[in-house]
């Protein structure tokens, strides 16, 4: 994860004077799986929007992969994208449209055809391939949307919102599919599901207004100042409590709204306290019923924006 | 999952059944007053109806009643073929629909070719009969093949040869290069779909119809006063053509002086120059219909985007206005083409090697009409997001000005009597006559205006639709 791939800077959308971004300033390192979160509004579409070329900056700019400004006249095949509210043609079959898509970023017309049925294949749509876009279903259009974005092995990949509207079962598999993907190229999502993006991402950046408020690793965001959540069948007394506080991998321990919360001491690394703390309740005889790391990114969204968190959640 | 017909069919494949529920309305209509004259036939007697007998009898050629009565038959079971097929269309059947439908094209064929052989007339009519059913049987076999096979894997047509190749991921080549052969790519797309989107057979069918609609409305008066007995048809055929009277209509209508609308009547096929000049003054309101959904219906729904991500703004426009002046300009082939062999065949006028070099200069010349109007309607349609918006726009573009400034310049002249007719040439409608002009200098003069607009109009299209948002 060493070059940047994406660098905006100052970026500047507005409509009918509405700023979408307002001086966004944001770089997404290689090889990451970068979570863009933020509320509806906050600009997550419109600045996937200037990546792919659909609209024009007000202000500022956008380097991705070293072109600014870019268009997909530059980089095509090397970046992908699920844009969101996008529709496939009408009437035109959806493999006949990958093809297409396939020949656009360069591949001849066998290994377009290749690449689109193992794009479809990837997503379990390969029996679709002939239909009509209109005779698919709201997930099954997005799978195909997703492969889309997938075809030919881009470089980076953005993905809009990629299980929105999807049943928990076709989200799972989408899901599996970005972990997959994602071991190999750079892949940015945007997302309202944040223990999903939690789970799935290395890196996040929280967008509010058309700002960047806070942007990092997982680890730094999610795990700074790392926090334990534990829940027992039983209350937590006081013993419990002093023991754990005479760990030298805790730093407090103390119980808020009914449930046990513990932050580790500076340095510690995380299994070290983990294991320590487990040690510490086993030899209590009070194993936890429930033990969570860290807090959730929802806890640290709400935060930045100034919003109200219902607990620390975690992951 | 949403798996019902209305879902997977293609546009086109809607029209082509709508059509052809209208169609055989006007077929129904037609069979009944066949009905009606062949019951007068049949049972009426004679003398007391000569005249009217004689003019039905001209009206039917040398058909009998037995030949009329075939074609009742044959045009009934046309009629529930069209029927049954609209239907199956409607459901993307494969025997209902395909088979039944290429049933009824064969059999409407052959009804007019049965008619023709059994003594009925053969006329410009005839010809518009048969380019619908011709129609259907290229779109049911080629276009909408793949729409009946239910369940089968159908091989995806090749959009283009393969030429350049450019592993996606390692391009950083001659960028310019591979733009020309992402146009050529959109373009050939774009022929395909306007053809299964329906736009394209609406075109084909309203440029073939109302264009052979305009060739008979010149041709059947004339093949009515050859068709008839009388001694020396011919020579008046000829005579009426060459009249003034004709020369003056031809004048009044392209603004040409005597010897320009004497050129177009004494000099060439008059009637053929007639058709043409029809032709010619139609042209960008055929434009419109070619080309208003360009990009507008994919700006609206936002599938552009699929695209943009892969190639340049340039040359999605520019690819998608090929495609359309592709489709356009095979029309515009077909009509003329179809036009020269019917007088050619039908009327004893003209030799074929006139009416093919004039044929060809006609061709040529609605080519560069129809050219700056779909330049046009690539603007428009790259400036709005609703195709329903872009053919009203487009209609309006294309028929506003041109009707404001003939106002304008008939109210002037009432008025003050100040000439204005200059102001013609302030639009490509201004110059379409020309192109036809006797004088080879003012056609090219005409020919460069056209390209000049049509390069102006693609400037400003391609300009709206590199800074808009998509």
């Amino acid at each position: 994860m060493s070059s940047v791939v994406v660098k905006a800077s100052g970026l500047v959308k507005s409509f009918n004077g509405m700023r979408a971004l307002d001086g966004m300033d944001l770089e997404v390192p290689q090889g990451s799986l970068y979570a863009l979160v933020g509320a509806n509004g906050a600009g997550k579409t419109t600045f996937f929007s200037i990546v792919g070329g659909f609209l024009r900056p007000t202000g500022g700019s956008v380097e991705v992969l070293g072109h600014t400004a870019p268009e997909g006249g530059a980089l095509r095949g090397r970046l992908g994208m699920l844009p969101q509210d996008a529709a496939f043609l009408a009437g035109v079959p959806v493999l006949e449209q990958l093809v297409f898509c396939a020949r656009l970023q360069g591949f001849d017309a066998s290994g377009a055809h290749a690449a689109a049925l193992q794009a479809l294949d990837s997503v379990g749509l390969a029996d679709v391939a002939q239909r009509n876009p209109r005779a698919l279903s709201h997930g099954m259009l997005k799978r195909v949307a997703l492969c889309q974005a997938f075809l030919g092995n881009p470089e980076i990949v953005f993905l809009d919102e990629p299980t929105a509207g999807l049943d928990p079962e076709t989200a799972r598999r989408v899901r599996a599919l970005v972990r997959e993907w994602g071991g190999k190229r750079t892949v940015v999502i945007s997302s309202h599901n944040l223990a999903e993006l939690q789970d799935l991402c290395t890196h996040v950046a929280i967008l509010h207004r058309g700002r960047i408020l806070s942007a990092g690793s997982m680890e730094d965001i999610a795990f700074a100042g790392c926090h334990y959540r534990c829940a027992f069948d039983g209350a937590v007394d006081e013993p419990m409590l002093l023991a754990l506080r005479s760990l030298a991998e805790v730093a407090s321990a103390d119980v808020v709204a009914g449930e046990l919360q513990i932050r580790t001491a500076a340095g510690v690394a995380r299994n070290d306290a983990a294991a320590a703390i487990l040690r510490c309740l086993l030899a209590l005889g009070r194993p936890p019923r429930k033990f969570v790391e860290g807090v959730s990114l929802e806890h640290r969204f709400l935060e930045a924006i100034g919003g109200q968190s219902d607990g620390l959640g975690g992951s | 999952m949403l798996t019902n017909e209305t879902q997977r069919r293609p546009g086109g494949l809607t029209a082509l059944a709508v059509l052809n529920f209208v169609f055989a309305g006007f077929n129904l209509l037609g069979l009944l007053a066949l009905a009606v004259g062949l019951v007068v036939l049949a049972t009426v007697d004679a003398a007391k109806l000569d005249e009217a007998r004689q003019q039905m009898d001209e009206a039917m050629g040398e058909a009998g009643v037995a030949a009329i009565a075939v074609q009742i038959g044959l045009g009934l079971v046309a009629l529930v073929l069209q029927v049954f097929s609209a239907i199956g269309y409607l459901r993307m059947a494969p025997i209902l629909g395909r088979m039944t439908g290429n049933a009824f094209a064969v059999v409407s064929i052959a009804g007019v070719f049965a008619g023709a052989a059994m003594g009925m007339p053969f006329s410009i009519g005839s010809v518009v009969s048969l380019i619908y059913p011709l129609l259907t049987l290229l779109l049911l076999n080629f276009t909408f093949r793949g729409d009946f096979l239910r369940g089968q894997v159908v091989p995806i047509p090749v959009p283009v040869a393969d030429t350049t190749v450019v592993v996606a991921g390692t391009l950083q080549q001659d960028l310019a290069a591979t733009a020309a052969l992402r146009r050529d790519l959109v373009m050939h797309f774009g022929w395909r779909h306007a053809l299964r989107g329906g736009g394209a057979v609406l075109y084909l069918l309203s440029l073939l119809g109302g264009g052979l609609m305009i060739a008979a409305a010149f041709i059947s008066p004339v093949e009515t006063l050859l068709a008839s007995d009388k001694p020396g048809a011919a020579a008046r055929a000829e005579e009426m053509l060459h009249s003034g009277m004709v020369v003056d209509a031809i004048g009044w209508v392209t603004g040409a002086d005597a010897a320009t609308s004497a050129y177009f009547v004494k000099e060439q096929p008059a009637l053929q120059s007639a058709i043409l000049l029809m032709l010619l003054a139609s042209m960008p309101f055929f434009a419109c219909l070619a080309g208003f959904n360009q990009t507008a219906g994919e700006i609206g729904t936002k599938g552009l985007r699929f695209l943009l991500l892969r190639t340049d703004r340039s040359s999605l426009f520019l690819g998608r206005f090929l495609a359309a002046l592709l489709f356009a300009s095979v029309g515009v082939v077909v009509l003329v083409a179809v036009t020269i062999i019917y007088l050619a065949a039908r009327l004893d006028l003209y030799a074929f090697t006139d009416l093919l070099l004039w044929g060809a200069q006609g061709t040529l010349a609605l080519w560069l009409v129809l050219l700056p109007h779909l330049a046009l309607t690539a603007w428009v349609s790259a400036a709005l997001e609703s195709p329903m918006g872009s053919f009203s726009l487009c209609s309006a573009v294309v028929g506003l000005p041109i009707a404001l400034l003939k106002g304008i310049v008939f109210a002037l002249r009432k008025i003050q009597d100040i000439d204005l007719a200059w102001t013609d040439r302030l639009l490509p409608w201004g110059w379409k006559y020309d192109l036809l002009d006797p004088s080879l200098a003012n056609r090219a003069v005409a020919a460069a205006v056209m390209v000049g607009f049509t390069v102006l109009f693609l400037w400003l299209g391609r300009r709206t639709f590199l800074r808009r948002d998509v």
